[in-house]
């Protein structure tokens, strides 16, 4: 089966998540082919770059009837009805054409799913996949739910009406798409991200005792991002009022001054890390280092590198964001603690630390055995197979 | 020789990149323009009628070939009518800076070259590099503003800028703070505490000496006023916690932010996630009156900020007699004295936010007019246009006395 996925760019290789569903529909006989607004060095499979728009209106015209023709002479039906489909949206005479250029290079493809990577990514191709006779489903993650709709509203209306299938991550989303219109007519499947557990394991007998050791390591891998509310657990090491802490965030993003502030503020720079960006196969080491894997964000579709964490037993302490709730069982595989609250933070680390040895090793094993239960690569790679083969016609 | 130097007009150029610039750079603008200083203001943006012979605009266009015209006239001006500064400037081409596009470039600093001034004002301390030529090729006075987010805290983040500062900084004739706080930021970086002078921000008084809240009569729901742009140094994120913790006690509270830019997605989502749709306005007003008119209609005044040099809104509040409640962050204890003029709560303690909140909300009409008063008189003496005026006046006429 020939399955054009649909993407912002090529999946990076720290995105275990895109990564092991492309190796694992590769694995089950599934052609792949990546259609992303910049192409780059990238393996697994063939990459489309999508048109682009040239800032010089002349060279852009150019480009566009170019487009055009092409289409025209080689699939004129299919051109046709995408131009039909869109106005019967109610789309403006040039936002038609517009999308014609945009979508061009899908277009001209035989392909059997058009599957949109993120939900955000299917606003103004929305006619794709009828207009090429192909099935469209949709995988919705964090940000297309929990943030894109509240700056644009009623942003998937058209979506929903389109869609044969849509793909969550985690139960809280697809109970949140529920509220922007996603209705139970449509087909839905959840599939858990996964843990390669021959990375990420456990080897026995590597961790020591967390509250004899004179330098406890937090560790948080994350965008640093509002969202991942790495402020917030600043302000728990702080509280914690102990030089014994060590926190290491690792990661980069637009909010490194609003985190660099922070740490000053709060004086924390003996005792707080931002090591920046590590390549996803050298993260490793840092979790080897880690005694506790903090993840306190204010939402989450989910987490990976929770499941990572749990999957290596590290103790884990999560927000309540609705995705982190799914990621770990309280009490069982890790602790929750309600979310904004750094002094709750603080002093559920400092349960945890003072909790016996026996009781900390009854949770890593909880959380070893788990992932891999429930979150392996087997079990994806099965479902997402299931996804696309089971409704085929 | 003070005065002596006074009897020159002193040619300033106050220079923030965009015009207008921001409240306390327009008031600026406004108020040191004088028969002794006239205010060059260069940079992009709209064309504003300032109404004061001593305020001449030189902006750039920003249009292509408007822009590609633009630097062919400052040229040939450059070249005809000033053509020492020419020599100069290609004598010492090594200082001119650099810049990613020529264009750009030329566009920026041809019309300064071809209006020099005696002093360029300027108001944001990453540009000091780009301009410090201006010094070291034709001689002319540099003052730096201390202003926002470049230093409070780009410098901490971008090691690279602070090593820059670190160089520039002991170079410069005057450095101006608005508060102590921040002058002492300048100092980590090599800044003279002897050429930093401390000038308050100042208000426009002949706006607002017209609105006064005269109502003693505290609303339900409670009306919690902030003005400020959306960002994540504004502080939000705890000021809304606060009123949902207050909210879920039963303590009714309407929460207004007047800001000149959209809210920002980590505002939606707080919002959101908190369920304060119901409690919380946003408005984006177009003129000071209606602002100050929004004032008068609330019952208290919030920043929650991060980081703040002197927010020029907390003056403002304090002037037309609405009691302010701040962070204690940056230049803001400066101007409150907790209890006595105003309150402060600790910065990014949403608990510390909870509890003022609570003790103001629950002062008595004495009470509450005794802050109001304290805030006021300290406001006129303080805050008073012709006091800034004058330091304002007197930091040019010393930065002219420096000697390069």
């Amino acid at each position: 089966m020939k399955i054009g996925l649909i993407l912002n760019r090529p999946p990076s290789k720290s995105e275990t998540f895109l990564i092991s569903k492309i190796k694992g529909l590769q694995k089950n006989g599934h052609e792949i082919i990546i259609f992303a607004n910049k192409n780059c060095d990238f393996q697994l499979c063939k990459v489309v770059a999508m048109p682009v728009v040239n800032r010089f209106i002349p060279i852009q015209i150019i480009k566009m009837f170019y487009q055009y023709i092409l289409l025209i002479i080689k699939i004129p039906f299919v051109t046709i009805k995408f131009l039909k489909l869109e106005k019967i949206d109610g789309k403006s005479f040039r936002k038609r054409w517009e999308n014609l250029y945009l979508n061009a290079k899908i277009l001209k493809y035989k392909i059997d799913w058009v599957h949109f990577g993120f939900a955000t990514t299917t606003i103004r191709k929305e006619n794709i996949a009828k207009a090429i006779n192909a099935k469209m489903s949709i995988s919705i993650r964090g940000y297309d739910i929990f943030i894109y709709p509240l700056k644009n509203p009623n942003c998937y209306n058209t979506l929903w009406e389109k869609i044969d299938k849509v793909h969550s991550i985690s139960n809280c989303l697809l109970k949140k798409a529920k509220e922007y219109g996603l209705d139970d007519t449509i087909k839905q499947s959840i599939i858990y991200p996964a843990v390669d557990t021959s990375i990420f394991f456990r080897k026995k007998g590597e961790k020591q005792l967390i509250n004899s050791k004179d330098s406890i390591e937090l560790l948080t891998v994350a965008r640093l991002h509002w969202i991942k509310g790495l402020e917030y657990v600043l302000q728990a090491i702080k509280y914690l009022n102990s030089e014994k802490f060590n926190y290491t965030i690792v990661g980069d993003g637009i909010e490194y001054e609003r985190l660099a502030l922070a740490i000053d503020q709060l004086n924390l720079t003996n005792n707080v890390q931002m090591v920046g960006y590590v390549p996803h196969s050298k993260i490793l080491s840092y979790y080897k280092e880690a005694d506790m894997y903090i993840q306190y964000s204010l939402e989450e579709g989910f987490c990976n590198t929770v499941l990572e964490a749990q999957s290596m037993g590290i103790l884990t302490v999560v927000s309540d964001a609705s995705g982190l709730k799914e990621s770990v069982n309280n009490h069982v595989t890790g602790w929750i603690v309600p979310k904004r609250d750094p002094i709750l933070l603080s002093e559920k680390i400092k349960e945890i630390v003072s909790l016996n040895h026996k009781e900390l090793d009854k949770i890593r094993n909880n959380a070893v055995k788990r992932i891999r239960k429930k979150f392996s690569l087997e079990s994806q790679e099965y479902q997402f197979n299931k996804f696309f083969n089971e409704d085929l016609f | 020789m003070v005065r002596k130097v006074l009897e020159k007009k002193i040619i300033i150029a106050i220079y923030s990149g965009i015009i207008p610039g921001s409240v306390f750079i327009e008031n600026l603008v406004r108020l040191v323009a004088t028969k002794s200083v006239k205010v060059l203001i260069f940079g992009k943006g709209k064309n504003i009628d300032y109404r004061n012979k001593n305020i001449t605009v030189y902006k750039t266009p920003e249009n292509f070939f408007k822009k590609s015209i633009f630097i062919i006239y400052q040229l040939l001006f450059l070249l005809i009518i000033r053509p020492q500064r020419l020599i100069k400037l290609i004598k010492k081409y090594k200082y001119i800076p650099k810049s990613s596009s020529i264009i750009d470039m030329l566009s920026k600093i041809l019309p300064v070259i071809n209006h020099l001034p005696d002093i360029f004002h300027i108001q944001w301390a990453k540009s000091l590099p780009y301009w410090f030529f201006l010094k070291e090729i034709f001689g002319v006075k540099i003052i730096l503003s201390l202003r926002g987010s470049h230093i409070n805290y780009s410098p901490i983040a971008d090691k690279n800028l602070a090593k820059k500062y670190k160089y520039f900084f002991p170079n410069i004739d005057y450095m101006h703070a608005v508060s102590k706080t921040i002058g002492s930021k300048a100092m980590l970086y090599g800044a003279d505490q002897n050429r930093i002078k401390i000038i308050f921000s100042c208000l426009n008084h002949d706006l607002i000496k017209n609105y006064y809240k005269s109502e003693t009569i505290i609303h339900k729901p409670y009306r919690l006023l902030t003005v400020g742009r959306f960002h994540w140094i504004k502080g939000y994120h705890y000021s809304l916690t606060a009123i949902y913790n207050l909210i879920k006690k039963n303590i009714p509270i309407e929460y207004t932010i007047i800001s000149n830019n959209l809210p920002s997605e980590e505002f939606l989502f707080q919002i959101s996630d908190l369920s304060l749709h119901d409690n919380v306005v946003v408005l984006n007003l177009s003129s000071q009156e209606e602002v100050y008119n929004k004032m008068i209609e609330s019952d208290c005044f919030l920043i929650p900020s991060i980081e703040e040099g002197i927010s020029n809104a907390v003056i403002e509040s304090m002037s037309i007699g609405l009691p302010v409640i701040s962070s204690d962050c940056g230049g803001m204890r400066e101007v409150i004295n907790h209890g006595e003029n105003g309150f402060l709560f600790k910065s990014r303690d949403v608990i510390s936010l909870e509890k003022v909140l609570l003790m103001v909300m629950n002062l008595n009409n004495q009470e509450r007019g005794d802050i109001i008063s304290s805030a006021q008189e300290n406001i006129l003496k303080n805050y008073n246009s012709n006091i800034i005026k004058n330091e304002f006046h007197n930091l040019y006429n010393m930065t002219m006395g420096v000697k390069n």
